[in-house]
């Protein structure tokens, strides 16, 4: 049995022990009893009866031979021999006695005397009749029954205290085996999640690194974006104001006004392919590093927006994924400010620290909008900050406005 | 709690016991039986005895006119002793047979002998021991005429029936089996069953000698051939213990030569006064 259902089985047993005891006791000891009574009163009562029915066939002789009748055995027999023919009665003993008290019978006198009668002629008393029961077979017949209880007695105590102690430890073994197959079904499951585990870290290292791969993809289309716009388109309108600015110079008056306008749209379009080339990739990112690019789109940036900026950027130049992860979440900062915040102020402050790099961007404006922190930006920063093992925070205060830490790994 | 209830299993157990062997007393008889009184002579006993005693005590009578001597009908020799001892009789009259000692204090009356006797319309005069067995069992249940056999058996402690049964061991568990099944009418008196052996066609039963030629019974004797011959039935006397004088008298006549050869006559062997007789 195990541990658990060992103590309870004992406190059980311990319980149902005096139980079966008054049980057994009951079947084994008191009802053959009560049987025995029962049967000991009914015989005495069949004996009481018979004694009186020989009384009264006895007193036709006592009245013949009144002196004598108690000793004419052969008339006695003769008178009872019918009577004692019933089975039942052929389990008594017959005793007659004068008006003396002197007996017939046989010098036993163990039995037990369960009836008599007076034999009695004209009211006078001539002597009595006994009946005796067979207590040999009255005693077996208890004895039997007093046994067969006893025997029943002890089964039902037997029962009562085993049956159900085996029924718990039946029980117990079966719980334990489902306790067992469940370990086992337990472990497989455990097993099966650890592989679906190591399968799933798979998947998200292979995912990472797809990531970071799209990461750097899209910035080398975005390199080649804003070479190509820069090299190709740009150079085509600066040719095509050349042209137009030679047209100008050979131009009459009327198509002269006409020229120096198409001269300013261009000029227009230069400085919209500029911006784009920029936005796409800064030059300075590639040329200058980090710290240069960080400090040149931060002042642009202000300058466009109106804001007080401040600048803590330390002369460090990670490598070239940390630049331009650091670079875009700067990026994406500064527009979120723009969008959400309506600060008046900006600071950017970028260190190293930690083992790592740190960025700071904070802003005194109110928030986001229903303090929510995300926004599909932030997002992407966030899994471009954890892409490269990092991490991106965001702090937000109505009143002290949002602040965002990011942190990358050196290497 | 635990030696509580050992304690209440153990009283049940001993009352259930104990419940088995009660006595129940029966109350004592209030009335006594009034003595006898007055010169008459009771005298009581065995059936085989009673009928000699009854010629021998009227021939006493006749001889030597007095008391009433009065020779109640028989009562067996166990009833007549207990009898005798309470004073309901002077005289007991006790029958023995075989091996069987002397009541003590009595006296040798006459012997007689177990006889084997068939009823009317009964042919056979000799019979073995084997097919009288056989008879008892109910195995023979015609006589060789086709008459229907009837057995009429005395009680089992009659002394004829029981002298006349220990002749070979076959005979006396026949006998005892016919009994104690009562598979043939059992008749509990001698005079009855004389009448009714000789009543009865194809009847046969056991009675004693000297009470057959006592009362001229139409009845017949069967000779049981082979086996050793029956044990004799001796006829004892107990005499008056207050010695009266008509009891004294009958007695000396009933066991002096007067007596014995009055009894001698009457068909019963009277065998010489020895010591210890008297």
């Amino acid at each position: 049995m195990s541990d658990r259902v060992e103590p309870l089985a004992r406190s059980f047993s311990r319980r149902m022990a005096p139980l079966a005891l008054v049980a057994g006791v009951l079947v084994g000891a008191v009802l053959p009893w009560v049987y025995g009574r029962f049967e000991l009163a009914e015989r005495r009562g069949e004996a009481a009866a018979f004694a009186q029915q020989l009384a009264r066939e006895f007193e036709s002789l006592a009245r013949e031979r009144p002196q004598l009748w108690p000793y004419d055995e052969g008339r006695l027999q003769a008178i009872s021999e019918p009577l004692l023919r019933d089975p039942v009665r052929a389990r008594v003993r017959l005793d007659v006695a004068d008006a003396d008290g002197i007996f017939l019978a046989g010098p036993e006198r163990t039995d037990e005397v369960a009836g008599w009668a007076i034999v009695a002629v004209h009211g006078r008393p001539q002597g009595r009749v006994q009946v005796r029961l067979d207590a040999a077979a009255l005693r077996q017949t208890i004895w039997m029954s007093q046994l067969l209880g006893g025997g029943l007695g002890l089964v039902l105590a037997l029962a009562l205290f085993l049956l159900p102690l085996a029924t718990v430890r039946r029980g117990d073994r079966r719980n334990q085996a489902l306790w067992g197959e469940l370990a086992d079904a337990n472990t497989q499951l455990e097993v099966r999640v650890a592989d679906r585990t190591a399968e799933l870290r798979a998947r998200e290292v292979e995912l990472k690194q797809l990531g970071a791969r799209l990461v750097a993809v899209q910035e080398e289309e975005r390199k080649r974006l804003s070479r190509d716009l820069h090299d190709e388109l740009g150079q085509t309108l600066t040719a095509l104001r050349l042209q137009l600015t030679l047209a100008q110079a050979q131009s009459p008056a009327a198509i002269g006004a006409r020229l120096t306008a198409a001269i300013e749209v261009v000029d227009q379009g230069v400085e919209q392919v500029r911006s784009i080339a920029h936005t796409l990739r800064p030059p300075a990112l590639d040329a200058l590093g980090l710290p240069a690019a960080l400090s040149s789109h931060a002042r642009r940036w202000a300058e466009a927006a109106g804001l007080v900026l401040e600048l803590e950027i330390e002369q460090y130049e990670p490598a070239q994924q940390a630049a331009e992860v650091l670079f875009r979440i700067a990026q994406e900062a500064l527009t979120n400010i723009t969008r959400h915040a309506e600060a008046t102020g900006a600071r950017i402050v970028f260190e190293r620290v930690d083992d790592g790099l740190g960025l700071l961007v904070d802003d005194n404006g109110r928030g986001f909008k229903g303090g929510r922190v995300g926004g599909l930006g932030l997002v992407g920063a966030r899994e471009r900050a954890e892409q490269v093992g990092g991490y991106l925070d965001v702090e937000i205060s109505p009143s002290e406005g949002t602040r965002i830490r990011v942190w990358l790994p050196e290497a | 709690m635990r030696g509580l209830m050992w304690l209440v299993c153990a009283a049940l157990m001993a009352q259930g016991v104990a419940g088995c062997g009660q006595q129940t007393a029966a109350p004592a008889i209030e009335a006594a039986r009034p003595r006898i009184a007055g010169p008459t002579v009771r005298v009581a006993g065995d059936a085989v005895a009673t009928p000699l005693m009854s010629r021998l005590a009227a021939a006493f009578s006749a001889r030597h006119p007095g008391a009433p001597i009065v020779v109640d009908a028989p009562i067996s020799s166990s009833g007549a002793l207990r009898a005798w001892r309470s004073g309901a009789i002077d005289i007991a009259l006790m029958v023995t047979s075989g091996d069987a000692p002397a009541p003590e204090g009595a006296v040798l009356l006459a012997e007689t002998e177990p006889i084997l006797v068939a009823g009317p319309g009964v042919r056979t005069r000799r019979i073995t021991a084997d097919v009288l067995a056989a008879v008892l069992r109910g195995e023979n249940p015609s006589w060789p005429d086709g008459l229907a056999r009837r057995v009429l058996l005395a009680p089992a402690d009659d002394p004829a029936q029981r002298a006349f049964a220990n002749t070979s061991p076959g005979l006396r568990a026949a006998f005892q089996d016919a009994n104690r099944d009562r598979r043939w009418r059992v008749v509990h008196q001698a005079a009855a069953l004389r009448q009714a052996i000789a009543e009865t066609p194809g009847a046969i039963g056991v009675l004693d000698k000297g009470g057959l030629s006592l009362h001229g019974t139409p009845v017949w004797p069967v000779a049981l051939t082979a086996g050793r011959p029956p044990d004799r039935l001796r006829l004892w006397i107990l005499p008056d213990r207050e010695q009266r004088a008509r009891s004294v008298g009958l007695m000396a006549f009933v066991t002096g030569p007067e007596g014995r050869t009055f009894a001698k006559n009457l068909g019963y062997s009277v065998p010489r006064v020895a010591e210890g007789d008297r």
